[in-house]
């Protein structure tokens, strides 16, 4: 595309050096720190070569036994947060793609533009009915929140992979006499499951970082990960660098690996989302 | 789900079976409440006691509280900026990486990794990293460049900057996203002809490349407000809006009126602002939805 000229030698590789410094090295500097000692986390200048430890990471399991709760927590509700997407997103992503009505048109503008809405404004109607209803501090709620964030931006990624899958396929398999359930379950979920698992990888996302609503509507019983890491940020007696390093690098590393595994769908899926959804 | 043969009344009712269990979390969980707010917003409602309508009083008093003028300005401030950093960074990660080359999906994913992080562990790093007296940061400003060291628990335009920076770190990859999307869809041959008519290297980049993304760079713009505009996370973790209100946003003073003072109404009136602010910047994108899928076709 660009004239490889002399400057353009020099500038493209210095400057992505810096870019990628910029974007990568702090989580790096992250799980590098979570293996130090206290005294090697605060010398200064920082040291790079060092004798590593799990000391840290033993500290999280014996001190900060929520913190693996809420690991667990935030395991639970990302997985009961895609699956139940998934469930309602897949049907109607189906019903755009080879349905058209004056219904489903306004339907389909609807979600694009309530999802706009932002989240912490249906916080305060929602307090009061949600306390009186007993779904405070549940799995479930956070469960139907993310769902709730997601579900347009899902069924329209739904809708687009099924796009790909041709009508006539599906035809010639009612001529051979296949039922409407053969038919999605031999046709329509087979050739759309890169669609079921980009939704599933941005709502996992989504659910494992999540904030505002864990903060508003968890107690003590359900906590996730990034509601126990503040507490570790923030207590009164001061903060343990060390365990908090490793307890993030705990709640990182996952997530990073998972994104790397699966970045050509979440590519493809954010280039979806953003331009139609 | 029958194809083509069945009769349209059964394939109407079965299009909305299909698509109302997707419908309905969206009506309970954000279009029934965002109806209620509005009702909230007239009333003085407080948990536990029958709530009393009180007309546009809360409004009223919004209107001349200096915290929610500080507030207001502070989520306008901040939202300028932090989009103007990741739009910046978006973009010009997108140009650097727009020659394809062999590496480039490695390259893509170092450059993916802050949308992975959330704001606690990104406030973890860059707290540590900014550390006045031990942060790798200080030590390479003043090490290095023979910079004064940040202070930036001390001084407001400080803490602003470190919260600007850590939204952009956060961000600017789903703006690289969109952008490089639609810069690597251009045509070699535009740039080729550009070339043969004597442009050089940034002539081609302002006269090839950037007419041709801005689109791209407009969708990136303005999911960048509509998602700066909901922000609580950042500011909450690392200051909760103090100190004495110098990082105020409308989301933190909602918050302290809604589950701090159990204003709810008050809380109510402020949700809706934001709530305007959302829509009358999204508004242009949506009105370009509406064309694409309702006009189009006709």
């Amino acid at each position: 595309m660009f004239q490889k000229t002399p400057s353009y030698r020099i500038i493209r590789p210095v400057g992505l050096i810096l870019l990628l410094l910029f974007a990568a090295f702090p989580v790096f500097f992250l799980f590098m720190s979570a293996f130090k000692t206290p005294n090697e986390i605060f010398r200064f200048p920082p040291t790079f070569v060092f004798r590593p430890t799990l000391e840290n990471f033993g500290k999280v399991f014996t001190d900060w036994s929520l913190f693996m709760v809420g690991m667990k927590n935030s395991a639970i509700i990302a997985f009961g947060a895609s699956l139940l997407t998934i469930l309602i997103a897949a049907p109607a992503g189906y019903a755009l793609s080879r349905h058209q009505n004056r219904f489903l048109d306004t339907s389909a503008f609807f979600m694009l533009a309530i999802r706009m809405y932002p989240p912490i404004v249906v916080t305060v109607p929602l307090y009061p009915v949600l306390a009186q209803i007993g779904l405070m501090d549940t799995h479930w709620i956070l469960v139907l929140l993310y769902c709730t964030f997601f579900v347009s931006l899902s069924t329209w990624l739904m809708k687009t992979y099924m796009d790909e899958v041709p009508v006539e396929l599906e035809e010639a398999a009612s001529i051979d006499g296949a039922s409407a359930f053969q038919r999605v379950t031999k046709i329509i979920i087979p050739l759309s499951a890169h669609g079921l698992a980009a939704t599933a990888i941005f709502v996992t996302i989504f659910a494992w970082k999540e904030y505002t609503f864990a903060y508003i509507f968890t107690g003590t019983r359900v906590q996730t990960t990034p509601i126990v890491l503040h507490q570790m940020l923030s207590p009164v007696t001061g903060v343990s660098f060390g365990p908090l390093f490793a307890a993030a690098t705990m709640q990182l590393l996952p997530i990073l690996v998972f994104i790397w595994l699966v970045q050509s769908y979440l590519v493809k899926g954010m280039k979806t989302g953003a331009v139609k959804g | 789900m029958r194809t083509a043969q069945s009769p349209i009344g059964s394939r109407h009712l079965i299009s909305a079976l299909l698509i109302i269990p997707a419908l309905l979390p969206l009506v309970l969980f954000i279009l029934l409440p965002a109806i209620q707010s509005v009702f909230m917003s007239v009333q003085t409602v407080t948990l536990g006691l029958p709530s009393e309508y009180v007309g546009l009083e809360h409004y009223a008093n919004m209107i001349e509280d200096d915290v929610f003028h500080t507030a207001f300005w502070h989520t306008i401030m901040f939202s300028f900026t932090s989009v103007a950093g990741e739009v910046f960074f978006g973009l010009l990660a997108a140009v650097l990486m727009s020659t394809r080359f062999k590496l480039e999906k490695f390259y893509i994913s170092l450059i993916m990794v802050p949308y992975a992080v959330s704001e606690v562990v990104a406030i973890i790093i860059w707290k540590y990293m900014l550390e006045p007296d031990v942060g790798i940061i200080n030590y390479v400003l003043v090490a290095f460049m023979g910079l004064p060291q940040i202070e930036w628990i001390t001084y407001p335009v400080q803490t602003w900057a470190v919260i600007i920076l850590l939204r952009v770190w956060l961000r600017f990859p789903f703006a690289f996203l969109i952008i490089y999307a639609s810069m690597v869809g251009i045509p070699d041959e535009l740039y080729e002809s550009a070339y043969i008519d004597g442009a050089n290297n940034l002539q081609a980049l302002i006269h090839v490349s950037f007419p041709l993304v801005t689109p791209a760079i407009m969708v990136a713009t303005i999911f960048g407000f509509v998602f700066a505009f909901r922000n609580f996370a950042t500011v909450w973790i690392l200051t909760t809006g103090g100190p004495i209100h110098r990082t105020e946003l409308l989301s933190t003073l909602l918050y302290k009126e809604a589950f701090q003072v159990w204003h709810f109404g008050a809380a109510s009136a402020i949700a809706i602002v934001m709530t305007a602010l959302t829509f009358l910047i999204a508004a242009y994108y949506l009105r370009n939805m509406y064309r694409q899928m309702f006009l189009s076709r006709a």
